[in-house]
Formats: C-alpha cells, structure tokens, sequence
C-alpha cells in the first residue's frame, strides 16, 4: 500500500517512528498517476499496517493525503 | 594555535563532524527530497535525523518545525521579513547583532517601525523595559539570548512568556547560546541558530525554529521537490522557507556536531572556562572586564591600548588567536559605551583547557603591561 504525504520530511518522520514499531515502510516518490500537485514523496507498506501507519500519522500531526492499494 | 575567537565559529571541530561531511559527499550525496532513488533518499534520512537532533536539544516535538538555513543571518532575515508588514512594530534589544538591526532597519522603508530597548551597563534587558515599549501595534519582539559581545544572557524565558500573554511574537537570537546553553522552546515563538559555532557543525549551516501556528512569508522562492505543479511556495514547514538544494553535506557534519553536544555536555566545560578566564582578567591592570560573562564570551576594554593591536600581537608573538573591533554590533558597544573603542573578545569553547587559559590570560597581561 501507498499513503501520500506533503513532504519527505513528513515521510521520513512516520518512518522513523513505523520503524521503531517494527513496521517495514520505504519512502518514495509519489507515482505520477498519484498525485494532482506534481512532484511528492509516499510510504510503502504492507496493506496489513495501514491502520497503524494511520494511528502513527495522527500522533505525529502529519495529514496522510491519500492511500492506494498498489 | 590557541584559539579563543570560538564565538565566531568554533575550532576545532569534532572529527565526527568532519568524517561525516566527507562520507555523505563521498558515499551518499544525492541531492535530498528531490528525487526517489537510493541515494537521495539516504541523505534526506540525513538530514531528518539533523531536524530531529536539534529538535531534541530544544524540546521540541515536531522536527518539521526546524527550517534549516546557511547561517543564523538568514535565519533572522527570514524570521523578521516574513513576519513583519506595512504599519507594525518591531522592539529589538540594545544588544542585537547587525543581523537584527539591519534586516529591522531595511524595512523601514515599507512602513514598519522600530523601537530599541535599552539593555543596562552590562548589556542585560529585561523583560520589564521591553514590556513598556508594547504598543497594540506592536508584532514582534527581537532579543539576543546570550551577547556576541560580553557574554551576557538574557532571560528569554521570562521576555517570550511576557510576549505572548501580551499577543506579541518573539525571536530569539541563539547564535552564541545554541548548544551551549540550554534551551526549551516551550516560550519561544521562533529561535534563530548557528550551526557552526557552539553546535560544532561546519560553515554554512544554520536554522530557524517556527512555532506551530506562526505564520510567515518565504525568504526565497523556488523549488521544493514537492507540489511542483503549484507556482507559488507550499504552506507546509520545512519546504515553505527550503527553496533550493539543501547544503547536505554541511547539515549531515551538523547533525554529528549537536550530537557531541548532547552526549558530551558542553555547557559545564565552557562555564568553568570562562569562569577562569574572568577570573585571570579580572585582575589584570588596566584590563576591565564588561557585562556578566557566562559562557563563551568574555569583552574586556583596554584602558591604554587599541584592541586590533593588542589582538594582532597576541596572534604574531603568542599564536593566540582572538577577535577584536566591533564584533559587527554596533549597537551593543553604544549600549557599553565602547562604540569608540571597541572590545577584545576571547572566546573559550570546549576544546580549550584551563592551561590555555591561563597561557593566554598571561600573554595579555604581558602585552599591554
């Protein structure tokens, strides 16, 4: 799965803290197709931890723009 | 060398911090937040890790509110022209750093104000002479946290919690406290640093705490690595006021300095320094030591010589390097009455040892007696 964000710095704060859970994310860039604003950085996961990836988000303050099942 | 000009930039710095600039240039320089590949991705870790670092020095909870710039210059440039419009008030200490005053002073010209508040002899303002000065146009209120000058701190704490109960922005000028002195940004609306002085990090390295909630103009304008459809600047912290490649390199040599930092405690080394530098000078004839040294920097005024001569000797005949002249603040030496004059400054950091304390405390003594 694919939860958009607004920055790489926002990327890179869910993963750190997914991370210290256990949880595999990588950052990426947003595909194209994705994304309405042009360039933007993603996390990848597993579909499984998407409710977690949401509660971590939440915690941090950080808007998950969008999910896509990938 | 003995070098005491650590106010300036610190010297040496640790070989982490020098290592660290060579690895990421040698081994994982791609440009961060600007594409996805390996590489890139590595060095935005980088840097992260350097806003979530200096994040922790501060207590702060949201590394995204850490904009990182060349120096604590643009960092205040950036705070004070995106914040302050056509009629509002601005109330700058005494003491401020040319970096303050000229930035306050070049927007006279759009219709914003400036008013000073005085320090005492000793370069100390308090939170009460900058309270009088509050008008309800009044948006922000700029003060030094600790004097390039004389070393004096002022009670930031007490000033930015005053301004806020008042609605009134506050910035602080951590150029010479930051990593040496602790700092909590729970009154600070927005804290300007330097990263390679008192945070050990290299040359062209800097950055500007924001509070959440405040709002500002960018300082420049281009590319981000995201949103890039959109031709004006993302609301979002840090891209809004990162326009341009990052100076990775320097940031990821930073994020090793403020971790030498917190692991080693700076601030009880330098303190016993100074401590023994005033000391050592204190009793030097015709030396006087000004304002309240505490950590970092001690002015002393010469009653017989030229600082700039008195420096250039201590550096030809005792390889002591320290800074003489105006330390590009003028109105801190009108405030201490050296304007004329001007101040020898020796500035002590971790590196140096008593010895070299007392070596150079020596030197001056027998240069001017």
């Amino acid at each position: 799965m694919l939860a958009t964000v607004a920055s790489i710095t926002s990327a890179n704060r869910i993963k750190k803290r997914a991370t210290e859970y256990g949880i595999d994310v990588r950052v990426m860039q947003t595909p194209s197709h994705l994304t309405k604003e042009g360039c933007g950085y993603s996390l990848r996961f597993e579909d499984c931890y998407k409710d977690m990836i949401s509660e971590i988000a939440t915690d941090l303050k950080i808007k998950i723009r969008s999910y896509h099942i990938v | 060398m003995i070098y005491l000009d650590n106010a300036a930039t610190t010297f040496p710095k640790p070989p982490e911090v020098i290592n660290e600039v060579t690895n990421l240039i040698e081994n994982f320089g791609g440009n961060p937040g600007r594409g996805g590949h390996r590489i890139s991705r590595m060095c935005a870790e980088k840097v992260y890790s350097c806003r979530e670092n200096l994040s922790k020095l501060i207590n702060n909870d949201n590394p995204e509110r850490i904009v990182f710039t060349k120096n604590t210059t643009e960092a205040l440039n950036l705070a004070i022209k995106g914040c302050l419009k056509e009629g509002d008030e601005v109330i700058i200490s005494s003491m401020e750093h040319n970096s303050v005053l000229r930035s306050v002073i070049s927007l006279e010209k759009l219709g914003v104000s400036a008013k000073i508040a005085r320090a005492d002899s000793k370069g100390y303002v308090s939170a009460e002479c900058i309270k009088s000065l509050i008008t309800p146009k009044t948006k922000l209120v700029c003060v030094v946290h600790s004097s390039n000058v004389v070393g004096t701190v002022n009670p930031i704490d007490e000033i930015c919690k005053m301004a806020r109960e008042k609605g009134v922005y506050t910035l602080v000028d951590c150029a010479q406290s930051g990593g040496i002195i602790p700092i909590e940004c729970k009154y600070l609306d927005m804290a300007a640093f330097a990263g390679h002085k008192g945070l050990f990090g290299p040359f062209g390295t800097g950055a500007l705490y924001i509070r959440e909630g405040i709002e500002l103009d960018p300082l420049l304008y281009g590319g981000t690595g995201s949103m890039s459809e959109s031709a004006t600047m993302p609301s979002h912290l840090p891209d809004r006021f990162e326009a341009g490649t990052l100076n990775a390199a320097g940031i990821a040599g930073l994020n090793e300095g403020i971790k030498f930092v917190m692991r080693e405690g700076v601030y009880e080394k330098e303190t016993l320094l100074t401590k023994r530098l005033v000391e050592n000078l204190s009793v030097i004839k015709g030396v006087k030591v000004l304002g309240i040294p505490h950590a970092g920097a001690v002015g002393v005024l010469l009653s017989k010589h030229d600082p700039v001569d008195i420096s250039s000797r201590l550096d030809s005949e005792y390889d002591i390097a320290v800074r003489s002249g105006l330390h590009c603040s003028p109105l801190a030496h009108r405030t201490l009455g050296t304007i004329t004059s001007g101040l020898l400054r020796f500035s002590p950091s971790f590196f140096n040892t008593i010895e070299e304390i007392d070596y150079a405390s020596g030197a001056l003594n027998k240069v001017i007696n």
